[in-house]
């Protein structure tokens, strides 16, 4: 039977001699990892990796435009990120948030929150309004209620109303404007105007001291002509009596149409007031939605920006082998092939 | 150096590696934008959509004359005849032809020069005036300087004059064009070969032979695929049956080739289509049918709309 071999095995890894190589390479590959790892702390994303957290809950009707790529803010600085959203038991959006732990002495028992106007257009955010000292810091794990902007659905169905009002109200206008007669009108207008040029006839006689009365009133001697004149007066009397009859159903048309002025003026100030709410509501859903588009264009910038800067990580990815002899990079040509003719 | 660490060797060579790959190089985005629209151009016409390569090739054109940069104007504009001559439209090709060569000129843009005059060859021999694209021809193929693809797409056309020709002897420049196909090994060419020398074989009386060379010069371009070369090959079988007589052959080919120049909206090949096709269907009785293409084709020649679908339900079986 043969004796085992008791020769000592030793592990390959001592048998190992570093060459200059072999110590490049390692200090390469070093330099690469600790270049990843600073990259990991720089990044925007990872920045806060090993940082602590507090965590808060928040209920919603509505999570259009949040994703747990939206972040929390504390008067306008980032303190935070959406951690999860899902749906509570009464099937409201249960949002979970995460507020770095150097900030959480901001967030107190009266802290407001709300969601940004951008929400409608997908690109959220919390907007927390810092609390006041006095007040106890909200501790971890409690619930914090979020304001939320109206929804696009929720603008238009507030404008409707208004909308109805304004068609109320050009009713009304309608129905007045035909109720009154042009004609009446002008035929009373016509008939005031003419009592006006003969009363103002009959005063100018009197103050100027001519016609019987004004002789009476100015010239003494003419006072023994008074029986002339009182002759005189009473047929002058006769005759503004009989100016008077004709004036009366002028006056009671005049008396007619200023009532129907004062309901009107009334209708007309009712109106007036209705028209400035509706131009005060319709002004502030506008300013509202005016917000929103103002946000498109830069969104689209950012897009393109995005999409840009996506395609060049891709080209690079691509010069990575073996990635690179894999998937060579696409020969894109801006000229058409030469061809024959009728091909 | 034992097995192990060997592969970690490897494996860290390649980490190193992939550390020090550099960045693609950044370009001005006035640039990336003017190319971007030059190349989604050129992938619409590379897909026979010519009505969206014209509107990206527009695009370019208008951008780059907004930079003044003269060189890509020229070739915004070749890219823009290419596609006219694409879809017939021959008058538009001719007017981007004559903008462009007027910059090419001044500039001496060589490169653009030659791309020129085989493009001003290719109008003139679809426009049938085969001494004016026989001249346009000329300093290309006696210059040493022609680039390698224009040079052959030159024989090409040379090739095809001689054959419309009669006082051109077409055998020498098939010669030419058959030893730079050799070379080129590029299916599109060799097809236009085998069509040239199917031509040959039915003018020396050989149908037979000239049917085989066309079966597989279909099958070329069948196999890049190449609807235009298609189309071409398709007519030239239908011209072959119906100089033999053989009506319904005839007809089927040819209502195919009208089939793919319907899709590529190519007016002057459909019209041509057409009345080849009425002559057939009035040689083989079928003179109401006859009178219907002919009818059709007087519309499309025409430069009022025309209505496609009309004229696919009415002439094109179901």
């Amino acid at each position: 039977m043969a004796q085992p071999n008791h020769e000592q095995r030793i592990h390959y890894i001592h048998g190992l001699s570093y060459t200059t190589q072999e110590r490049v390479v390692g200090i390469f590959v070093l330099a690469a990892m600790a270049v990843i790892l600073g990259l990991i702390v720089v990044n925007g994303r990872t920045s806060h990796l090993f940082e602590s957290h507090v965590v808060y809950h928040a209920f919603l009707k509505n999570a259009q435009g949040i994703s747990t790529e939206s972040v929390v803010k504390v008067s306008g600085i980032q303190v935070g990120r959406v951690a999860s959203i899902d749906i509570a038991n009464d099937n409201r959006v249960r949002l979970t948030f995460y507020v770095y732990k150097r900030y959480h002495k901001l967030i107190r028992t009266d802290s407001k929150a709300s969601l940004s106007k951008l929400s409608v257009l997908g690109k959220a955010s919390i907007n927390i309004e810092a609390g006041s000292p006095s007040a106890p810091v909200l501790p971890d794990g409690a619930a914090l209620t979020i304001e939320e902007p109206l929804s696009l659905d929720e603008l238009m169905a507030e404008l409707t109303p208004v909308m109805t009002k304004v068609k109320q109200v050009v009713e009304g206008l309608s129905a007045l404007v035909q109720a009154v007669n042009p004609n009446d009108v002008k035929t009373t207008s016509r008939e005031l105007a003419q009592t006006m040029v003969n009363m103002r006839a009959i005063s100018q006689q009197i103050a100027s001291g001519r016609g019987a009365v004004g002789k009476a009133v100015f010239d003494a001697k003419e006072e023994q002509n008074m029986a002339q004149s009182l002759a005189n007066l009473n047929a002058m009397l006769r005759n503004a009596n009989r100016r008077l009859v004709e004036v009366k159903p002028v006056i009671n048309n005049a008396v007619s149409i200023s009532a129907s002025g004062r309901d009107m003026a009334k209708q007309l100030n009712a109106l007036t007031l209705e028209t400035t709410q509706l131009v005060d509501q319709m002004n502030t859903a506008m300013g509202t939605v005016n917000v929103e588009l103002q946000q498109l264009p830069e969104l689209v910038s950012r897009m393109k920006a995005l999409m840009d800067s996506t395609d060049r990580t891709l080209q690079g990815m691509q010069r990575i082998w073996p990635l690179s002899s894999a998937l060579p990079p696409q020969q894109e040509s801006t000229e058409i092939k030469a061809r024959p003719a009728d091909e | 150096m034992s097995r192990p660490a060997r592969c970690w060797g490897v494996w860290l060579a390649v980490l190193s590696l992939s550390a020090c790959v550099s960045p693609p190089p950044r370009r001005p985005a006035a640039l990336v934008q003017g190319e971007r629209f030059l190349t989604l151009g050129v992938a619409a016409y590379s897909a026979d959509d010519y009505l969206n390569a014209a509107s990206l090739f527009g695009r370019a054109l208008e951008y780059y004359r907004g930079l003044d940069d003269r060189g890509h104007i020229v070739e915004s504009r070749i890219d823009l005849a290419e596609t006219a001559l694409a879809v017939g439209n021959f008058t538009a090709a001719d007017g981007q032809l004559q903008a462009a060569r007027q910059i090419a000129d001044s500039d001496g843009m060589a490169q653009a020069q030659q791309r020129l005059s085989l493009l001003q060859s290719t109008l003139a021999i679809r426009r049938g005036q085969y001494a004016l694209a026989a001249q346009q021809l000329s300093p290309l193929l006696s210059s040493a300087d022609t680039e390698a693809d224009i040079r052959s797409s030159a024989l090409a056309n040379r090739t095809d004059i001689a054959l419309h020709r009669a006082d051109d002897p077409p055998a020498p420049w098939l010669e030419r064009f058959a030893a730079v196909v050799r070379d080129a090994h590029d299916p599109l060419l060799e097809a236009r070969l085998l069509r040239f020398q199917a031509e040959l074989k039915e003018r020396g009386g050989d149908d037979r032979a000239a049917a085989t060379l066309l079966r597989r010069a279909l099958g070329r371009y069948k196999s890049i695929p190449n609807r235009a070369g298609t189309a071409a090959t398709l007519e030239q079988w239908g011209a072959l049956l119906a100089a033999q007589r053989q009506w319904a052959a005839a007809a089927d080919r040819l209502q195919r080739a009208l089939d793919v120049r319907l899709w590529l909206l190519d007016r002057a090949a459909t019209v041509a289509d057409l009345r080849r096709m009425a002559d057939v269907n009035e040689a083989a009785g079928h003179v109401a049918r006859a009178a219907a293409l002919r009818r059709w084709a007087g519309v499309v020649a025409g430069r009022g709309a025309v209505n496609w679908s009309g004229l696919r339900q009415e002439v094109l079986p179901r």
